[in-house]
């Protein structure tokens, strides 16, 4: 069946079948290899895309229940050739190893600041659970969600 | 092959009635964990376009809650916390952020896993299933419909469409989970309780433990002891907790944990029925 969505701000339209995940149609057809595929299973958030703000494992969801929605991956942040502020905070803060986790994690922590833009740490942390970092020890990435928060705050 | 996706539950019934053999489609979370990106060996239904399967409204006696409610909107539903704390509780311990952002309170139910929270929680408020099928409507008790492992007491023709959850003055209730970890964790045990207060005393009680076979074990001796001895009785709740699990899987390896843990959450959960009732200073 032919879908259209809005992907990073563009109106996008694909074929898809029922066996088609988002992560496929996001990676396979539209090149955005940024959504990584760690477990498949829902269990390690690396896939996390935000859809209509609100995070999903688009392992986990098939491509035709993305219809008519809005998708933002990690490639839709970037602004006139300007980092979110939030990219800036982790490069900053040292919150990337090896980067297999880091655009799910980046696009979690960005969902939670659009809802709630002085978390807590264990607000950060809640957000954070479903995505998996084996490298940094999560310290660094708390930080720098804390980080943008702060500078968020600062700019008002 | 391609997804029918239905876009009312007259169109829905239509296609249940056409189709031979199908399977239907929910959030996904459970579903693609089981097929993935192999092609379905059926026809697959979506129920994501069916406007009439969303809502969450309050009427005098009742609150009903559309079976494709997912467990990210019952947790953050400010209405519903204070008449149906365990269910909102328990919805929040539900896998990840992105997993409740999808996953819904129908198809908790209807996949029926032993370790699932939401079924626990409804069965302790009392709420009932509306089931529909071309031969009409039924309601069901929540605690009837698991029935076994991944096996709910729903007809292949029939779909959950709500929840309804009758309002009681005085009721309180909560839920506890114990995981491998504290979030993004199946429960290795879970327990949902609601008590009914008149002056400072249960006059009913109503408790339902999941992962012992069935997602929803009830439990009328654990009831028994807190009408009888109150919200203060931790260590008879906890033992007839533990004599209920005893009985549901006797001689499983893994009894032992299970008891162990089944006291750990009486208290657990006592505690946050006691604040609920200092909150609502019943």
């Amino acid at each position: 069946m032919n879908i259209e969505l809005t992907v990073n701000g563009r109106l996008r339209s694909a074929n898809v079948d029922t066996s088609m995940r988002l992560i496929d149609l996001l990676r396979d057809e539209f090149r955005l290899t940024s959504v990584k595929e760690g477990c498949g299973v829902g269990e390690c958030g690396a896939c996390t895309v935000l859809l209509n703000g609100e995070p999903v494992c688009s392992c986990l969801m098939p491509a035709f229940q993305a219809r008519e929605a809005s998708i933002l991956t990690v490639e839709g942040l970037e602004k006139n050739g300007e980092l979110d502020d939030l990219q800036k905070s982790f490069l900053e803060k040292d919150a990337t190893q090896c980067g297999f986790c880091t655009p799910g994690m980046i696009l979690t922590a960005k969902a939670l600041l659009m809802k709630n833009p002085t978390p807590s740490r264990d607000e950060i942390r809640t957000a954070l659970a479903g995505n998996i970092c084996r490298c940094t020890g999560y310290t660094p990435i708390i930080e720098a969600v804390e980080d943008a928060a702060a500078k968020a705050a600062n700019l008002k | 092959m391609e997804p029918m996706i239905p876009a009312t539950l007259a169109e829905l019934a239509e296609m249940i009635k056409t189709a031979e053999k199908f399977r239907l489609l929910a959030g996904g979370t459970d579903y693609m964990v089981a097929h993935g990106r192999t092609a379905p060996d059926r026809p697959v239904i979506d129920l994501s376009g069916i406007a009439e399967l969303h809502g969450i409204t309050f009427s005098e006696n009742e609150i009903v809650i559309g079976a494709m409610e997912t467990m990210s909107a019952l947790s953050a539903h400010a209405g519903l916390r204070p008449k149906a704390a365990c269910l909102c509780e328990a919805a929040s311990r539900v896998g990840s952020w992105q997993i409740r952002n999808r996953a819904t309170v129908g198809g908790n139910m209807a996949n029926a896993s032993p370790a699932a929270d939401t079924p626990a929680a409804l069965a302790a408020l009392d709420a009932k299933a509306r089931l529909v099928s071309s031969r009409g409507a039924r309601m069901a008790a929540a605690g009837d419909i698991p029935i076994g492992p991944n096996r709910a007491a729903i007809e292949p023709d029939e779909i959950i469409v709500s929840f309804h959850l009758p309002i009681k003055p005085g009721r309180i209730s909560a839920f506890g989970k114990i995981g491998s970890r504290t979030q993004v964790s199946i429960a290795r045990l879970n327990l949902a309780v609601s008590a009914v207060l008149e002056g400072g005393r249960v006059i009913e009680a109503r408790v339902f433990m999941g992962t012992l076979g069935a997602a929803a074990l009830h439990c009328p001796e654990a009831e028994k002891v807190l009408v009888e001895k109150g919200l203060e009785a931790e260590e008879q709740f906890g033992g007839a907790l533990a004599h209920a699990a005893a009985e549901a899987i006797p001689g499983r390896s893994t009894l032992a944990y299970k008891q162990s843990g089944a006291r750990a959450l009486a208290e657990d959960v006592l505690t946050g029925l006691r604040a609920e009732a200092m909150k609502g200073r019943l």
